[in-house]
């Protein structure tokens, strides 16, 4: 495969149909964001395979799509988006991924940068000492299984109303993205292990790529949407990265499990790759796992709702003050891990339809009737966190992204060494010592990890939102860079 | 025990191992020694012993199985403080294991976290007489 077999729309959208012979055997085509670099990487690390293997599965509605970030994921790429009819369509678990609503926070504030250089190395060794990183099993909050079983149904609103210290306001819900809870009323579909992994793991960050990082709002680039967003040039803000833990990766393992042993037999014949393994949405495996999806959806928003709480503690200890007097708002929280019900309008037609998007954001336009109303004349909020080293953005959704990617959305920087490389790379590197030249702290407990996380192991990130932005699919609102890092 | 027959490798986002076996007793086997080796390069260093977990499973196939067995592995770990110093491998077939898992208490935890054990190319191949399987983790 050569970038001359596809068709370039635009710089920054390339469309492959199938080849001559149709030998891929797609249903529909395949459309990537990207820049030709991109693509060509893509190309290379065969990725592009894997959208044009979703673009084989039965019933797929629209395009298989990638974001800019693209790269080689488990069946279905990072960065992938794929729709299927909600009444009579298909669910792969491998569209999601095994970290469910793995998804980023923003929380702003009203901290200029002057008033946090001072305390930032008081505030890191806190945030690390306080907030469970890393390979831990337990965080601060064990649930019986009946508190457990009214998180799993109420997600954030469970912490709000029963566990935060200060983020008591159930008025900042509505800054989730489906305001931190989906339907969840079947508890058959939670496996015991499941229950035993997701008891203790509330409140916990996790490892890898999992991150806090405390930001400077460097650049706005969007006033109108800034001001709408709370964003402002010089203030502190802060990101939480993390996701469902282990409670979603063994939901994502169950029901691999499960559907695999009702299904495999009846589709391997067809089925390209293992891990797009998929049931009816309509059947039993389909709704259960579509119940245990919410279920981990609402732990990983409660997860980070906790996470903000202890963060908004620590920060009201460190500089004496009410969270609320420090302007810390939550400005939004989304999932880059989930499949949704949506109504899209395809081929001229309003369909309801389940998206999946598997390390790929929702990124709805103005006047979208999910934007929460303070944000609905800017757009949604779309998160982009970079790598440790470089910087994040804030943007917002559009109207061509409703029309031309299923209202979807990059997620981050992407990886481009092995964590073997950039263990390599950085083997004569004080990690540390650099990103402190740059005005960064980093604290975490693996010093391996560190080395894995060096920012040259990630693509670049002011590449990604070009292509965003060339191809309209969301628009720059404000660039922050890191000051301190808490790495899981 | 030949280190050949078990390798660890990275791919760009993920972490996996490689290895072989002359039956299937000994190929699952040596997947639990992988997983070890991935988890511990530098060796491990055992604590206090545990009691022996019987663990059993019956799958559709030796891919499935090794999954399950793994997946068994990194949850005694990572959630319970666990680690399996070695199987005891009762009956080993194309879709069943029987296995007793040697457990100690962990001293020190490893820094790499594994989130998931995927399908993900996982083939069980013969050549040369040797069964051999290649396994990616999500990290």
């Amino acid at each position: 495969m050569e970038l001359k077999d596809f068709t370039k729309v635009t710089p920054y959208r390339w469309v492959f149909e199938d080849y001559k012979d149709n030998s891929a055997s797609m249903n529909t085509s395949a459309e990537i964001f990207a820049t030709e670099d991109i693509l060509n990487a893509a190309v290379k690390d065969e990725s592009i395979k894997q959208v044009m293997n979703v673009a084989s599965l039965p019933g797929i509605v629209s395009k298989s799509y990638a974001m800019p970030d693209i790269h080689y994921g488990y069946g279905f790429c990072i960065g992938g988006v794929a729709a299927f009819p909600a009444d009579s369509g298909i669910v792969l678990p491998g569209g999601v991924g095994y970290d469910i609503n793995c998804g980023v926070r923003l929380v702003s504030t009203d901290i200029p940068y002057e008033e946090i250089e001072n305390v930032r190395e008081s505030l890191g060794y806190k945030l690390l000492s306080n907030i469970p990183t890393g390979l831990t099993k337990k965080g601060n909050l064990i649930l019986s299984k009946k508190q457990f079983s009214r998180l799993l149904q109420n997600g954030a609103e469970e912490i709000a109303k029963h566990y935060a210290n200060v983020s008591g306001s159930q008025d900042e819900l509505a800054y989730i993205e489906s305001g931190g809870k989906l339907d969840f009323h079947a508890p058959e579909a939670i496996s015991d292990r499941a229950s035993e992994r997701g008891r203790t793991q509330v409140g916990t960050l996790g490892g890898g790529n999992h991150f806090i990082e405390v930001q400077l709002i460097d650049e706005i680039y969007d006033p109108a949407a800034a001001a709408a967003f709370g964003l402002k040039k010089g203030n502190v803000s802060i990101m939480i990265h993390t996701g469902s833990r282990g409670f979603g990766h063994q939901v994502a393992t169950d029901f691999i499990e499960r559907i695999r042993k009702r299904n495999l037999n009846k589709i391997k014949g067809h089925l390209k790759d293992p891990q797009l393994i998929y049931a009816q949405i309509a059947s039993k495996e389909g709704k259960q796992y579509l119940q245990a999806l919410n279920a981990a959806s609402n732990f990983a928003w409660a997860n980070r709702h906790l996470i903000m709480d202890d963060i908004r503690g620590i920060f009201e200890d460190v500089f004496r003050s009410p969270f609320s007097s420090l302007g810390m708002r939550l400005v939004y929280d989304q999932a880059h891990n989930i499949a949704k019900f949506e109504e899209h309008t395809i081929d001229g037609t309003k369909q309801n339809v389940l998206v999946h998007r598997k390390g790929a954001t929702r990124a709805f336009p103005p006047k979208h009737k999910d934007v929460p109303g303070k944000y609905r004349a800017a757009g949604q909020p779309v998160l982009l966190p970079g790598s440790m080293g470089t910087a994040s953005y804030v943007l917002k959704g559009t109207q061509t992204a409703m029309e031309t990617s299923l209202g979807s959305s990059a997620h981050g920087a992407g990886r481009r060494l092995s964590r073997h490389k950039a263990v390599k790379a950085a083997s004569n590197m004080n990690v540390r010592e650099n990103l402190k030249k740059n005005n960064i702290l980093v604290f975490t407990h693996s010093n391996k990890g560190l080395k894995e996380e060096i920012p040259e192991a990630y693509k670049d990130i002011d590449d990604v939102v070009a292509v965003t932005e060339g191809a309209g699919i969301s628009q720059k609102v404000a660039r922050m860079v890191p000051l301190l890092v808490i790495k899981g | 025990m030949s280190e050949s027959m078990i390798e660890t490798f990275a791919t760009t986002a993920d972490v996996g191992v490689r290895f072989k076996g002359k039956d299937y007793a000994g190929l699952y086997r040596n997947a639990v020694k992988a997983l070890n080796l991935l988890y511990f390069p530098e060796g491990m260093t055992p604590g206090k012993a545990a009691p022996v977990k019987k663990y059993s499973f019956d799958g559709d196939s030796p891919e499935n199985i090794i999954v399950n067995l793994l997946t068994e592995i990194v949850f005694l770990l990572q959630d319970r403080e666990l680690l399996t110093m070695d199987v005891k491998i009762n009956t080993a077939t194309k879709t069943r294991i029987d296995t007793e898992f040697q457990l100690v208490h962990c001293t020190n935890l490893p820094s790499t976290e594994i989130k998931s054990v995927t399908y993900h190319n996982l083939e069980v191949l013969k050549k040369n007489n040797l069964l051999s399987a290649e396994v990616i983790f999500d990290v």
